[in-house]
């Protein structure tokens, strides 16, 4: 008898913990580290910042990062701004990197690494979480760094620029009703932390800096070139004579 | 009551485990300075903050601290160029004095001067890059070449392309620069851009820097 009522106390307990984990969710704080809580002077929103420009965009794989997504969005982003972006996913170990077909040459060369630079979790929060069925919130805290470089046609570095950015998660109910329902009642949707915010923030950031290093590098070709005009796009046709 | 005070031990433990930028709001996470060094180094910076290393990362296991200060000037203070230049100001100076240095030979008199829109932006740059000079080792004058109000008159109806050549040409062939002077001049040319230019002028040549 004793022991059937510990099973049934057992089995509610655990329901309990499955409830509590099943209703839990995230918070996810951004924070910007180096270089992305800048200013910009270009509006990544402008659709002809970079009209008639060919630029290539080279994902570099590295750890806890997926290149091919990084890429999709970069392209998605500078095409918006006017660019012809023609994607690489650079693997060394393949035999042939998987680029999208381009009708002419890029002028520009974007190199971009993206990696986890950083994780940590609190073991004692964790412990925490699990026994006070979520309540107390589990923390991991993860660093991700960004290196980009931008090369012309002849390779020469026209700018380059690291970026950093730390992303806090905090896992269990208590946190995640709590921030919801400040989310609900007092934060402006700008501040708010229960939703997908913290992913458009750092996109917003990320791009609008990538448009700006791409600026940059087109004005510095310029002067390079003591201000001649751009040449005209030659269509490198596959039909050659 | 066991149960609502083991809770409240649990909560006050989380809260000071939790970390302190869950609390700040987006602006205050933005207008923060933060880098990343390890735990030995931040014991010895911040001591009374930063415990110092324990036994077990001193044999091996490496551990890092995130030290956190508050801007003087918020992000938004100052116009976005502005503050996107003055920010990277003393990075892009050095690379510039760096290259411009290696590019002459010593023994030279140094002019500086900065072209931006903004008249105190412009003369933080220069005295940067004054002071990147001489650190260097350099004869540096406080001095600026200045042209006549003709010539200047002449040189604001000049295509962006020859305005720099046409100075430099005009600035040595007036005397204005002796052989031994170099000008080095850092500019923006285009309002969008957060990069610094330049380009030295010795001997009436003038030529961008890489």
């Amino acid at each position: 008898m004793a022991s059937q009522l510990h099973d049934g106390r057992l089995v509610r307990v655990v329901g309990w913990a499955a409830i509590a984990i099943a209703m839990s969710g995230c918070v996810t704080v951004y924070q910007p580290l180096v270089g992305l809580q800048r200013p910009i002077a270009v509006d990544p929103q402008t659709p002809d910042t970079f009209a008639a420009t060919r630029v290539l965009v080279r994902c570099h794989p590295a750890e806890g990062v997926e290149p091919d997504v990084l890429c999709r969005n970069l392209r998605s982003s500078l095409s918006k701004q006017g660019a012809t972006v023609t994607t690489e996913v650079v693997r060394p170990a393949a035999r042939a990197a998987a680029a999208t077909p381009s009708d002419a040459p890029p002028q520009y060369i974007i190199d971009v690494t993206s990696k986890r630079l950083h994780q940590s979790e609190d073991a004692l929060l964790a412990l925490l979480c699990v026994f006070s069925f979520t309540l107390v919130p589990a923390v991991t805290e993860y660093t991700f760094g960004q290196d980009v470089s931008i090369r012309d046609a002849q390779g020469f570095v026209l700018a380059q620029q690291s970026y950093q950015e730390r992303l806090v998660e905090s896992f269990g109910l208590g946190v995640w009703a709590l921030n919801g329902l400040i989310d609900l009642l007092i934060r402006p949707k700008s501040e708010q932390v229960t939703g997908d915010g913290y992913k458009a923030e750092f996109t917003r950031d990320l791009h609008g800096h990538l448009a700006q290093l791409l600026y940059n590098a087109k004005v510095r070709a310029r002067v390079m070139n003591n201000f001649a005009p751009e040449p005209v796009a030659e269509k490198a046709s596959g039909a050659s004579p | 009551m066991r149960l609502a005070s083991l809770l409240l031990l649990s909560l006050s433990a989380a809260g000071c485990a939790l970390d302190p930028v869950l609390f700040k709001t987006r602006e205050e996470r933005r207008n923060l300075d933060c880098y990343r060094l390890a735990q030995a180094d931040a014991a010895a910076r911040f001591p009374g903050q930063v415990p110092p290393q324990p036994a077990r990362q001193i044999a091996g296991e490496n551990t890092d601290v995130l030290t956190c200060s508050t801007r003087y000037l918020r992000v938004d203070e100052r116009p976005a160029r502005d503050e996107a230049i003055l920010s990277t100001l003393s990075a892009q100076v050095a690379g510039l004095a760096e290259t411009a240095a290696a590019l002459v030979a010593p023994g030279a008199r140094w002019h500086v001067d900065a072209f931006y829109p903004s008249l105190p932006v412009a003369q933080k740059i220069a005295v940067a890059a004054r002071t990147s000079l001489a650190e260097r080792g350099l004869e540096v004058s406080d001095r600026v070449p200045t042209l006549t109000a003709g010539d200047v008159a002449v040189l604001a109806t000049l295509p962006q392309s020859e305005v720099y050549r046409v100075a430099c040409a005009r600035s040595f062939s007036t005397s204005v620069m002796g052989p031994d002077d170099v000008f080095l001049g850092l500019m923006i040319v285009d309002p969008r851009e957060t990069a610094l230019h330049a380009g030295l002028c010795q001997r009436g040549a003038w030529r961008w820097l890489p």
